[in-house]
């Protein structure tokens, strides 16, 4: 389609600057710049990866009741703070020991989630008694969550392509005491056969996780413009395969843990230029920003305005893009 | 590949829960299916949902069974021997079902608690007090002082009520009651 224009980059003298100050690779940077618009912007943006994120942690009220798990924590002299736009999400402020060999982890009582990536599931709504799909489920925290979200009633049918993350996506499910969910080891271009099946569908799609550079500073240099295409061309196959088995007036959660537009609004673009049957419905959110309507002179459309996007420089968060689409 | 509990399999489980803990399975999961999972030989026992009925048909017509990997709650394992099922417990079974216990448990102080679930054995001077009878070689349910689940262990004595445990302390306090089988630790240690 234009991938000619997307996925070719001409990197600037600035760009290169950028890239050895910073120590991303310089084709990156470039297209922050063609994403942004300012090298001042782009400068925010990379400063803003440069601090820690604040650790936190989802309760599980499918083994605890949330005040309850507070007080406990609070005894315990951890320090917590509730996330204001995340119903169980709470900010770990100190914490004398890792937060994750507490007994309460244990037990199952929580899940230590970034604060972005407990919004998909929240955006999704799962509710008791629906047939739900998440298409990329390991290591299990957006699918415990929807099982909470469901009260753990109803199905949910978690899908694992790699084999050796299907044990820790078995562990937290145990550990977390959510019992709706099957869990298959399969590709899920493969679910095809389940068309108009599932009334809601999760697609946190596998991505170069370039919105997690502020705790993998690795990624500021590990992934190519080539793991670009190659992923991109994953989630178009992966996001047609989402909208094929949702059922008409279901919906479906498209998110990654990327602000790439390669993997998010041009991955959008692209199926709903093919699928007449899909559209963008708005999410509201008191956080982010609206998602890119142009990149590199390629107009995505209005439409892309409804969908989420979050960085870390604005929101303390993650990075990440949220879209929530509506079978027709 | 699955298959429904054959009657047999279904009753050794039945018969264990009410010989450890006088618990009747069809009363707490009275609205589940068990199915069983044969994986290199081991039999995993699940218990499911009614409601997955349905789509669990609708995945065996379309092959995809052959994928599955885990369904519903983990209820445990079954070995088959010449006359006799053998049935060990999940970690998870114990958490589902500890509530109801009736025998078999026993309360450990927090530094029991902590030892324990660090995947260690439960002395006598850890334990604060027994829901009683503890018999020999039965599974025991483990929990904290504020009833909150930890584990499954096997009790290596018999003890007929907290103060036949005091007379043990007082003996030997180091004289260890209850084998560590599964504690919530194994999350850390195995889960991955």
């Amino acid at each position: 389609m234009y991938d000619d224009i997307i996925f070719n980059i001409k990197v600037s003298k600035y760009a290169e600057t950028l890239a050895r100050e910073y120590g991303y690779l310089s084709y990156m940077i470039q297209r922050y710049y063609e994403m942004f618009g300012t090298w001042e912007e782009v400068e925010l943006f990379l400063k803003g990866n440069e601090k820690p994120i604040q650790q936190s942690i989802r309760c599980n009220d499918i083994r605890i009741d949330c005040t309850k798990l507070e007080q406990i924590l609070r005894s315990k002299d951890v320090r917590i703070e509730k996330i204001p736009w995340a119903p169980h999400g709470y900010w770990v402020i100190y914490s004398k020991v890792s937060i994750g060999a507490l007994d309460e982890y244990l037990k199952g009582y929580y899940y230590i989630q970034g604060p972005a990536s407990m919004i998909p599931a929240y955006v999704l709504s799962p509710q008791p008694g629906e047939k739900v799909a998440d298409l990329a489920a390991a290591p299990g925290g957006k699918t415990t969550q929807l099982a909470q979200l469901m009260k753990n009633k109803g199905v949910i049918i978690a899908i694992e392509k790699n084999r050796r993350r299907i044990r820790p996506l078995i562990s937290n499910i145990r550990r977390l005491g959510v019992d709706n969910t099957v869990v298959l080891n399969i590709d899920a271009r493969k679910l095809v056969k389940l068309e108009d099946y599932f009334d809601k569908v999760l697609l946190d799609a596998p991505c170069t996780g370039e919105g997690l550079i502020p705790i993998k500073p690795e990624r500021k240099t590990s992934r190519t413009i080539e793991d670009l295409k190659i992923m991109h061309r994953l989630q178009v196959e992966l996001l047609i395969t989402a909208i094929k088995i949702v059922k008409p007036g279901g919906k479906i959660v498209y998110t990654t843990c990327s602000i790439a537009p390669e993997e998010n609004e041009y991955v959008l673009y692209k199926v709903l230029s093919t699928l007449e049957n899909v559209r963008i419905l708005r999410i509201d959110l008191p956080i982010g920003v609206n998602g890119l309507t142009e990149y590199k002179n390629v107009c995505f459309g209005d439409e892309m305005k409804n969908t989420r996007r979050l960085y870390t420089y604005l929101t303390g968060t993650e990075g990440f893009f949220i879209a929530l689409l509506e079978k027709t | 590949m699955l298959r429904r509990i054959n009657m047999h399999e279904k009753k050794a489980i039945e018969q264990k829960l009410y010989e450890y803990w006088r618990i009747n399975l069809r009363k707490v999961l009275e609205d589940k299916i068990f199915l069983v999972i044969t994986k290199n030989g081991n039999k995993e026992v699940y218990a499911v949902p009614k409601e997955h009925n349905n789509i669990l048909k609708k995945l065996k017509i379309h092959n995809y069974l052959q994928q599955l990997v885990h369904l519903g709650l983990f209820i445990g394992t079954i070995k088959t021997r010449p006359h006799k099922i053998i049935f060990y417990p999940s970690l998870e079974l114990g958490y589902a079902i500890y509530k109801y216990a009736k025998r078999n448990l026993v309360k450990v102080v927090r530094k029991g608690e902590q030892v324990f679930l660090y995947g260690r054995d439960i002395f006598a001077s850890s334990i604060l007090s027994i829901l009683p009878p503890l018999i020999k070689k039965h599974y025991v349910m483990v929990v904290s002082t504020t009833n909150e689940y930890l584990g499954l262990g096997i009790a290596l004595m018999s003890l007929k009520s907290t103060h036949e445990l005091d007379k043990i302390k007082l003996e030997n306090q180091n004289r260890v009651i209850i084998k560590n089988c599964i504690d919530l630790g194994w999350y850390l240690r195995q889960g991955g």
